[in-house]
């Protein structure tokens, strides 16, 4: 479309969308002036302004009604006002009310935030810590696995537990008095071929990752929940291995594992293999501790008190900071009903003194 | 009003009566015939201007300066709203009521008027309101300020809570619903006040 044309048309929409304020006078000067200039090249746009013209001219000649009555107030009407006052005034209170009720509530939640933070690392412990004291309490009965053949069946099991096809039990963490005694298990009591994925080496060799001597991990107590998932009798050893301390964990580092997996040339587990693993058990060539049993090492670091019913929980609720989180919650939820009722009685005293 | 009218106010806010039915006198016509031309009934013009004086009274605490005009007029079509949202019901008996109101045609004679323009008025009067009644609200309130009771675009503004940009947007609007309906209706205007052809 030529621009001549476009322009034309955007002046004839800008024109019919002005009339009624060029009418009043209500158009900037450059505004006026591209309305006239439009209005002279188009008989439509001076036709509708002719007509909008008259139809104002008509509006201002109806004529005005008489009043059927007098509305002069009566007497009893400044009572009325006073009342009105009153409302007035009242709403005003109110409002400023609900305002600092508001504010007061808005700090309530912010330190409710803040403290409910501060406190919650230390909450979680809790969920875990109690399984473990009934585990440990089972464990008192079970057999202390003082003997390395004892810990080096746990260890192996443990080996196998990430790639084997269907172990009767689950892998369970190792405890391990010591790195070379549970390598040297290990090596005397290779794997069977078929439970073992390549990555191990296969063909009954033993796992080459124990060849090695890796920084010792911890495995924590309140892995509680992983443990919940092991075998009882994994569970036991790895608590009578240590009934009151830290368990240790050997375990290859994962460069150690990727390296000799790439040195075997070791294929992944199949999906038979995997789908054999126990629950909760993730399938690695390797074991590598992961950051839960790192976080329940750390707990089982926490000295248990000597009494079974006196657990962590009950030491955080003792904590003066857990008062003051109570104390504003219940606060908080005070100040919000306070809040409610505030705005239900502004929308009332509102509709009285509606104008 | 000037001086007076402020004078008045202020003895009115303190509770004088009196000085605020000097208001009313000075304002009562003014207020009924935008509340008529609003809801297009008599009766309920009536009520709702009866109502606005009385909030207005009460309210007048609240009255910081300026247009004391707009001010009440604010109050005059809120009180129409409410009235339009009572009877839940559009006026379809406008023209009904008008010939029938011995009062209305009492007091619209005029001893120099001859019968043709009396009937020429009637008719114009009762065009006007079904045009009126044929707007949205919004636009039927800014139409009757500006074009019926010659408010400025400000004072309007002013009355109904709206930008100026609004105001000139539904009046703009408003006024091209009432060409077109009274170039449809044309049969109804007197002769001389049609618009024309198409």
């Amino acid at each position: 479309m030529p621009l001549s044309r476009r322009n034309a048309r955007r002046d004839h929409k800008f024109t019919a969308a002005n009339l009624s304020a060029y009418l009043d006078g209500q158009l900037t000067s450059r505004q006026k002036q591209r309305v006239e200039e439009h209005l002279l090249a188009c008989e439509p746009c001076r036709r509708d302004l002719a007509q909008l013209e008259r139809t104002v001219a008509l509006l201002r000649r109806a004529p005005m009604r008489p009043v059927p009555r007098s509305f002069a107030l009566p007497a009893s009407a400044q009572s009325k006002q006073a009342a009105y006052r009153r409302w007035n005034s009242a709403y005003g209170v109110l409002r400023t009310a609900s305002v600092m009720v508001s504010l007061l509530l808005v700090l309530l939640f912010s330190g409710d935030a803040l403290i409910g933070r501060w406190l919650a690392p230390a909450v979680p412990v809790s969920l875990h810590v109690e399984e473990v004291v009934l585990d440990r309490e089972q464990a008192a009965e079970a057999p202390m696995l003082a003997t390395a053949p004892a810990a080096a069946e746990a260890a192996r099991e443990a080996v196998e537990a990430p790639q084997m096809e269907a172990p009767s039990e689950a892998p369970p963490p190792m405890a391990l008095m010591a790195p070379a005694e549970v390598t040297a298990m290990v090596e005397r009591e290779a794997p069977p071929e078929s439970a073992l994925a390549p990555g191990l080496g296969g063909g009954g060799e033993p796992a080459p990752q124990f060849k090695a001597a890796p920084p010792p991990v911890s495995v924590p107590q309140t892995s509680g929940a992983r443990l919940g998932s092991a075998p009882t009798s994994v569970r036991r050893a790895a608590d009578a291995a240590t009934p009151g301390g830290v368990m240790m964990l050997q375990a290859p580092s994962p460069e150690q594992g990727i390296a000799e997996s790439a040195e075997d040339g070791a294929p992944s587990p199949t999906a038979a293999e995997l789908s054999a693993l126990p629950q909760g058990i993730t399938s690695t060539p390797w074991h590598t501790p992961t950051d839960t049993e790192l976080a329940a090492k750390r707990a089982l670091d926490t000295p248990m008190p000597d009494s079974a019913e006196a657990t962590p929980l009950r030491h955080i609720e003792r904590s003066p900071w857990w008062s003051i989180w109570r104390g504003i919650r219940l606060a908080s939820g005070v100040f919000l009903g306070m809040l409610l009722m505030l705005v239900a009685t502004l929308v009332l005293i509102g509709q009285k003194r509606r104008i | 009003m000037g001086m007076d009218e402020n004078a008045l106010i202020a003895r009115a806010q303190e509770g004088d009566v009196d000085a605020f039915n000097r208001l009313v006198l000075a304002y009562q016509q003014l207020a009924y015939n935008v509340a008529y031309r609003v809801v297009g009934n008599p009766d309920s013009a009536a009520d709702a201007t009866q109502d606005a004086f009385l909030r207005a009274f009460r309210a007048l605490s609240s009255f910081r300066g300026g247009s004391f005009k707009a001010w009440l007029l604010r109050i005059v079509t809120n009180c129409c709203y409410d009235q339009m949202r009572g009877r839940k019901r559009r006026p379809t008996t406008a023209l009904d009521d008008i010939l029938e109101d011995d009062e209305h045609n009492e007091l619209l004679a005029d001893a120099s008027e001859s019968p043709e323009d009396y009937v020429s008025r009637l008719d114009l009067d009762a065009t006007i309101e079904r045009a009126l009644q044929s707007l949205p609200y919004d636009q039927r309130v800014i139409v009757i300020m500006s074009d019926i009771q010659g408010l400025s675009y400000e004072e309007i503004s002013q009355t109904v809570s709206v930008s100026l940009g609004t105001v000139k947007s539904r009046l703009s609007r408003g006024r091209t619903k009432m060409r077109d309906y009274l170039l449809a209706h044309q049969e109804l205007l007197p002769p001389r006040f049609r618009l024309g052809g198409e």
